[in-house]
């Protein structure tokens, strides 16, 4: 398994991709913070820092920008053992398919910590020289570590449903357009489909479907103040969505023929 | 099923004798048809991620299973620029990460031009005389498995429909006459007594002589003289394929 990792990671370290999307996603990150600044000093003619922006805001605006590069990374470096056929070249050698997919998922885990951190230092460093680094007292660097834990098991818990369809899916092309078609068909569709069913068919008028599903998460947890609720909730959810997409994915590969 | 690829629904498996699947596929070096390479990492680095995932400490492997299938000088080019040869040659050299005592390869020589071919075949006779490695090969290029196999086993459906070595092979698709004729058993004891042909068989009731095959008219003729009619006559040719084929029908009339 150690081996099977270290091998994973070699090949990751070699992908031209892996830098080109974090060097868009810090570079995005950045550009959300500098219009940000331009908009509102041409809009109200004032520096941002007299608003209350600081070099804390932008890590919280600029740490969202990895999730999609997280995806599209994830979305090639996992289905590419498929299409390339090096799958076979690992499953031959009497790896266990639960290894297999195991260092696939803590590789997703580790590209995830490497882009968050990236677009959070990066944007509060652009954020920093721009406005100044704000307040930085030890509850604000104690809430910037909880924001950015939460945030990155919200993150891999959506990245372990993108792992799971690399290995479902097993095409390239075929995991970018079905992971992308998650992202934009569940809240759009599957979520209000489902409240609208359990509000009226079940009378639980309060009913959120979106409550129970790992992406909301992304937004919710970047913030320094994040309600108990959503951290209780949220937790469990990613949780659950962690076990339950890496069983599903793990019985995919014990069952499906290796070709 | 062998390697771990498919799932068996029934049966069981052993390898080097053992039940232990894990262990033994460990000592197994595979190419499974098509080539599996990274395109975008250099010949030496795809050896190099082989190497770490099957745990070889020795960095040193790298270069020399680069030096023994022959790609040293494109220790530094990427996979995807690679022909079709040498990316066979590459993924041979994967293979051959961990020192396997079994080579597993699923046509190695599909889709080669005939350089390509030769380099395989020498690389694959090479592998076995220089390092004793133990090959099977799975392929329907019946003319270049003569080339290279000392043992065959013909599959058909699944199933294996015959098991014989090479030397029984040439015995069996070695040129011959073969010859039709009204009283194929006494036509067998004349052709003995007259020609003193001793390499003949009787199958199906026609005769099949391995020996004098530029003696067709003394045959002919002690037949005739011998007032046996014959019906057919023809020089038949070394015939792997059709061979094969034969045993292919006899083995789907049989299964």
């Amino acid at each position: 398994m150690a081996n099977l990792i270290r091998s994973d990671f070699y090949k990751l370290f070699r992908t031209k991709a892996f830098y080109f999307c974090g060097i868009i996603a810090a570079l995005l990150s950045s550009l959300g913070v500098i219009l940000l600044n331009s908009a509102i000093n041409s809009e109200l003619g004032i520096s941002a820092s007299l608003l209350g922006y600081d070099g804390v805001y932008a890590l919280i605006t600029g740490t969202g920008q990895a999730t999609l590069f997280v995806t599209i990374m994830i979305s090639m470096f996992v289905p590419n053992e498929f299409s390339f056929g090096t799958i076979k070249n690992i499953a031959s050698k009497g790896i266990s398919r639960w290894n297999i997919y195991l260092s696939k998922v803590i590789m997703s885990m580790f590209i995830s910590v490497a882009y968050v951190l990236l677009c959070a230092i990066v944007s509060f460093a652009i954020g920093s020289f721009m406005w100044g680094t704000g307040d930085l007292t030890r509850e604000v660097y104690l809430n910037i570590f909880k924001m950015l834990g939460l945030f990155l098991v919200a993150e891999v818990a959506v990245q372990s449903i993108f792992v799971m369809v690399g290995f479902i899916v097993r095409q390239t092309g075929g995991t970018v357009a079905v992971n992308l078609a998650i992202i934009i068909a569940v809240p759009v569709v599957v979520i209000p489909a489902l409240n609208f069913g359990v509000q009226s068919l079940l009378k639980v008028e309060d009913f959120d479907s979106s409550n129970y599903w790992p992406f909301t998460y992304l937004s919710r947890y970047l913030s320094l103040d994040v309600i108990q609720e959503d951290v209780t909730v949220g937790l469990i959810v990613c949780l659950v969505f962690i076990i339950l997409s890496t069983a599903l994915g793990i019985f995919s590969l014990y069952k499906r023929d290796v070709k | 099923m062998i390697v771990g690829l498919n799932n068996p629904t029934s049966g069981s498996i052993e390898l080097f004798g053992s039940n232990n699947l894990q262990e033994g596929r460990r000592k197994i070096g595979t190419v499974i048809e098509n080539p599996a390479l990274y395109p975008y990492l250099s010949a030496r680095q795809n050896i190099e991620a082989q190497r770490i995932m099957k745990g070889v400490k020795d960095k040193s492997i790298t270069d020399d299973l680069l030096d023994i299938v022959g790609l040293k000088d494109a220790g530094n080019k990427k996979a995807k620029n690679f022909s079709l040869g040498m990316k066979q040659r590459l993924a041979i050299a994967l293979a051959l990460v961990g020192d396997p005592e079994f080579l597993l390869l699923d046509e190695p020589i599909n889709g080669l031009d005939p350089t390509g071919i030769r380099d395989i075949r020498e690389l694959i006779l090479k592998l076995n005389r220089e390092a004793g490695i133990t090959i099977l090969i799975s392929s329907h290029i019946l003319g270049e498995l003569a080339k290279i196999a000392t043992s065959y086993g013909v599959i058909n459906n699944g199933v294996l429909v015959d098991q014989f070595t090479a030397e029984e092979l040439k015995q069996k698709v070695k040129p011959c006459l073969k010859i039709t004729v009204n009283d194929p058993e006494r036509a067998v004891a004349i052709l003995k007594d007259y020609l003193e042909i001793s390499d003949i068989e009787l199958e199906n009731n026609s005769i099949k002589i391995y020996e004098m095959l530029d003696k067709s008219v003394e045959i002919n003729s002690a037949l005739e003289s011998n007032d046996i009619i014959v019906q057919f006559f023809s020089k038949e040719d070394s015939d792997y394929e059709n061979y094969f084929i034969k045993l292919m029908e006899g083995g789907a009339k049989n299964g």
